[in-house]
């Protein structure tokens, strides 16, 4: 037996168009909060595998850092130049290159090859001229290393242009300024 | 209705987008996002997370958020060149200029691995302690080329013209471009004592004088071993068996941390570990350290050579280990202290013999009491309170010094009757007196009667169970005594020998252990040698008196334990050969071989009695030698000699003598 009215049955068209707007919405929130949950479940959990390959490029990483850095005597400069290839491989990015470029010029300059310096800033220059400034006095030892007086002292002019226009305040500023006047003294003669 | 779906839409919008948002966040970078972004934190001891670190004066945490650089124009110095280096910042230390000065306490405490906070100046101490660790070989000076990490610790001054009424070293983190490229660095290395790479643990930009980087600062120098001092034993002599000593044994060093840091040591005997209390060190830095290691109370109850080992760890140095098996200077020798004891008569040194020509004919009668530096008793004796040990239960009677050997054995006074008593007695020193002026003299060989009318020995083999009959008997040359029998009972036999006597076995009284019948029973045995008297060393027992005569001239004949005088009488023997304690072979034979202890019931009489058992020990109040004058002796006079049969009774009386 039935009382009342007769039974209700479901049809959008009892809802205006605006209520319709917000339960699709929530809908779809919550479809991609479910895809998002999904996602977490299946990526966000580092594997082993993965833990492992951070392992191995945290290590990576270390060891070029302290051949780079000089945190400790005689590194293992030929794993890190290693590495270092490696990642210059692997990347497009021509700021990271850069940056590349930059270490395997530390680890050259370390052991004394001042040719690998000048090639390597070099080709960093080339690929982002921001630190252009500050590897100049670098670039113009290296010159000097090898002997090109006339190179050198172009690069300390570069490196005194830089440095003198710097704040007062700029770390190192004065002693770069001297060194360089000094040089670019020494080698205009 | 529509205005709450709405707003409930959006509310449940913005919940899951939240969640979304931190579901999307990995948990590594939530924890990462709420550190420090730069390297402040935990420079030099600083943990300030709200601040991060930064900013802050090392002396005085004042908050300045620029300045300059540590050293203007930098600060130069050649490679390797420590001298140059400590100059530049000790004369920025005693410089005029604030900023210089600030500058040099700031490397000088932060090399030393000061933290934030302290004190501002450099005591003499400090300032020594710096040189120090830059002089320390394992630390190496290196100016070179090489990058730095961009946002790393950095410092900068506070003060004068960026932030007057401030003078300090605030921590800062680098941005300059500079990071990154090559820049000119005084680095210090550190290469631990066990090896490995050599660590950076100080690093100072060139350019601007300012130390970078979270590091340590200089190790404090290890100390420079100087050696193993020798061991030592308190008290101040080998051990007896059971007796209690200590161990003191030294390291010396010199160097390294004030004061020094000592780490795990150790102290063995023969390998065993010992209780020992922690090493103290002693001396002071500038003249050098002691490490003195000593043992708790100590015994050791087998006799024997032991070897000692210490060590220590000193603070990074590896374990210094002194002593073992290779060191002469770390054993020590556990000895037993064989003794002398007599009961029932006196001990008397000194005397004089009516001594022979080698025919045995008296050619040097009984000598006038004189002085006899020779005649002096040593032994052991365990001292205060008992005075067990070494010592006769009635008197002694020596011409020179009594020393460790008691008379009336058994009271509280060692001395008491010693003669002399009168001078030499220093108790606590062992001294028991002596000096004593009226010798008896042996007249045994002089007063035989003629050897026509003595018994001849069939031979030079002799078994005392042989002697039928009372008498004296005569031999001439040397005579074993082998067989191990007994003499009967009623056997008074007196047996003189011109010649060496061996005695291979022993010699007791039939009836002795039984107990006699009658005063006639009793025994007597005296053997009269003109010559030396060698008790094999597996003799155990001897019943009766044995006199050894010595040559004419015996008072300057002097010892010779490898061929002993005639006159002597060995109390450990190989057949008639002697152990010689002064070689190494002869210790060992005494050693090894004479362990026994040897009981006479009755005298030993002689110009030297080499005393060479070694059986017991004071300490025990075990004897090596153990006289006992028995009553056979007077109740049975030698040589078939009648008792006055009108004694009723005998018995001692006081003085015991």
């Amino acid at each position: 037996m039935v009382v009342g009215g007769s039974p209700r049955r479901f049809s959008l068209s009892r809802f205006s168009l605006r209520t319709k707007l917000i339960a699709g919405a929530v809908v779809l929130v919550l479809i991609v909060a479910g895809v998002l949950l999904w996602a977490y479940g299946i990526f966000g959990k580092p594997s082993t595998a993965s833990t492992s390959t951070a392992a191995e490029k945290a290590n990576t990483n270390k060891q070029v850092s302290t051949a780079v850095n000089g945190t400790v005597q005689n590194p293992d400069y030929a794993a890190a130049t290693k590495a270092i290839d490696s990642e210059l491989k692997a990347t497009s990015d021509s700021k990271q290159q850069a940056t590349l470029y930059s270490q395997k010029a530390a680890i050259a300059a370390q052991q004394g090859n001042y040719q690998e310096v000048i090639n390597d800033y070099t080709q960093a220059s080339k690929l982002d001229d921001a630190q252009a400034g500050t590897m100049a006095v670098p670039l113009a030892k290296a010159y000097e290393q090898v002997g090109d007086k006339q190179q050198a002292l172009v690069y300390y002019k570069k490196a005194y242009a830089y440095y003198s226009s710097q704040k007062d305040n700029y770390s190192g500023k004065q002693y770069f300024v001297n060194l360089t006047q000094a040089k670019i003294q020494e080698l205009g003669q | 209705m529509s205005k709450f779906l709405f707003r409930s839409g959006v509310l449940f919008f913005m919940a899951l987008f939240v969640a979304a948002g931190a579901f999307l966040l990995h948990p590594e970078l939530s924890e990462a996002a709420q550190s420090p972004p730069y390297g402040c934190q935990g420079w030099y001891g600083r943990h300030d997370p709200p601040r991060d670190g930064c900013w802050h004066g090392y002396f005085y945490d004042g908050y300045n958020l620029y300045g300059a650089d540590v050293i203007p124009g930098g600060l130069s110095v050649a490679n390797g060149d420590k001298a140059g280096f400590i100059s530049r910042i000790e004369g920025y230390l005693y410089g005029a200029d604030p900023h210089l000065k600030t500058a040099a306490q700031f490397i000088i405490l932060t090399m030393l691995g000061n933290n934030a906070g302290v004190a501002k100046s450099v005591s003499p101490a400090q300032q020594a302690d710096w040189e120090s660790r830059i002089n320390n070989s394992a630390i190496s000076l290196v100016v070179h080329d090489v990058t730095f990490t961009c946002n790393i610790a950095n410092s900068f001054y506070q003060g004068p013209p960026d932030d007057p009424g401030m003078d300090d070293i605030a921590a800062g983190y680098s941005d300059t471009p500079d990071c990154g490229v090559l820049n000119t660095m005084i680095d210090f290395y550190y290469t631990p004592p066990a090896g490995g790479a050599a660590q950076l643990v100080y690093r100072i930009r060139v350019a601007c004088g300012n130390p970078l980087g979270q590091l340590p600062g200089l190790p404090q120098p290890q100390p420079t071993i100087e050696g193993c001092g020798l061991m030592n034993l308190v008290p101040n002599s080998p051990p007896e068996v059971n007796a209690t000593f200590q161990i003191v044994a030294t390291i010396t060093f010199s160097g390294g941390p004030n004061p020094p840091v000592i780490g795990s040591n150790y102290m063995t005997v023969n390998g065993v570990g010992v209780p020992f209390s922690p090493p103290v060190v002693s001396g002071a830095y500038a003249s050098g350290y002691t490490l003195t290691f000593t043992s708790g109370n100590l015994s050791e109850a087998t006799p024997g050579q032991y070897t000692v080992a210490w060590g220590a760890q000193i603070n990074e140095l590896g374990m210094k280990d002194c002593g073992g098996v290779t060191d002469a200077g770390a054993k020590f020798n556990v000895l037993t202290h064989p003794f002398l004891k007599v009961d029932g008569g006196d001990v008397n040194a000194g005397s004089g013999f009516a001594a022979t020509d080698v025919a045995g004919n008296v050619t040097q009668p009984c000598p006038a009491p004189t002085s006899n530096s020779y005649a002096g008793i040593t032994s052991w004796n365990n001292g205060a309170p008992s005075y067990t040990g070494a010592g006769t239960q009635y008197g002694v009677f020596v011409l020179n010094l009594i020393h460790n050997f008691a008379s009336n054995l058994g009271s509280p006074n060692p001395s008491s009757l010693s003669f002399a008593n009168t001078s030499n007695v220093n108790l606590p020193a062992g001294l028991f007196g002596g000096y004593f002026g009226k010798p008896p003299c042996v007249d045994y060989w002089d007063t035989k009667q003629p050897v026509a009318n003595m018994n001849a020995l069939p031979g030079s083999n002799l078994n005392v169970n042989s002697l039928n009959s009372s008498g004296d008997y005569y031999h001439s040359g040397n005579l074993t005594i082998v067989g191990g029998g007994n003499v009967k009972d009623k056997v008074r036999a007196t047996v003189y020998v011109n010649g060496d006597v061996t005695i291979k076995n022993d010699i007791t009284y039939a009836s002795a252990a039984s107990g006699w019948a009658s005063v006639g029973d009793i025994s007597s045995f005296r053997l009269v040698v003109h010559g030396r008297i060698f008790i094999d060393k597996s003799v155990q027992n001897l019943d009766g008196v044995y006199v050894a005569i010595p040559n004419a001239g015996y008072q300057t004949a002097g010892d010779n334990y490898g061929n002993p005088n005639a006159g002597t009488i060995v109390t450990c023997s190989n057949g008639s050969s002697t152990y010689d304690p002064n070689t190494p072979a002869g210790v060992n034979g005494i050693q090894s071989q004479c362990g026994s202890l040897l009981t006479v019931y009755g005298s030993l009489i002689a110009n030297h009695i080499f005393l060479l058992r070694t059986g017991g020990t004071a300490s025990s109040n075990t004897p090596a030698e153990y006289i006992r004058y028995s009553p056979e002796e007077w109740l049975a006079p030698p040589s078939g000699g009648k008792v006055d049969t009108s004694y009723q009774a005998i018995t001692g009386l006081p003085p015991v003598l």
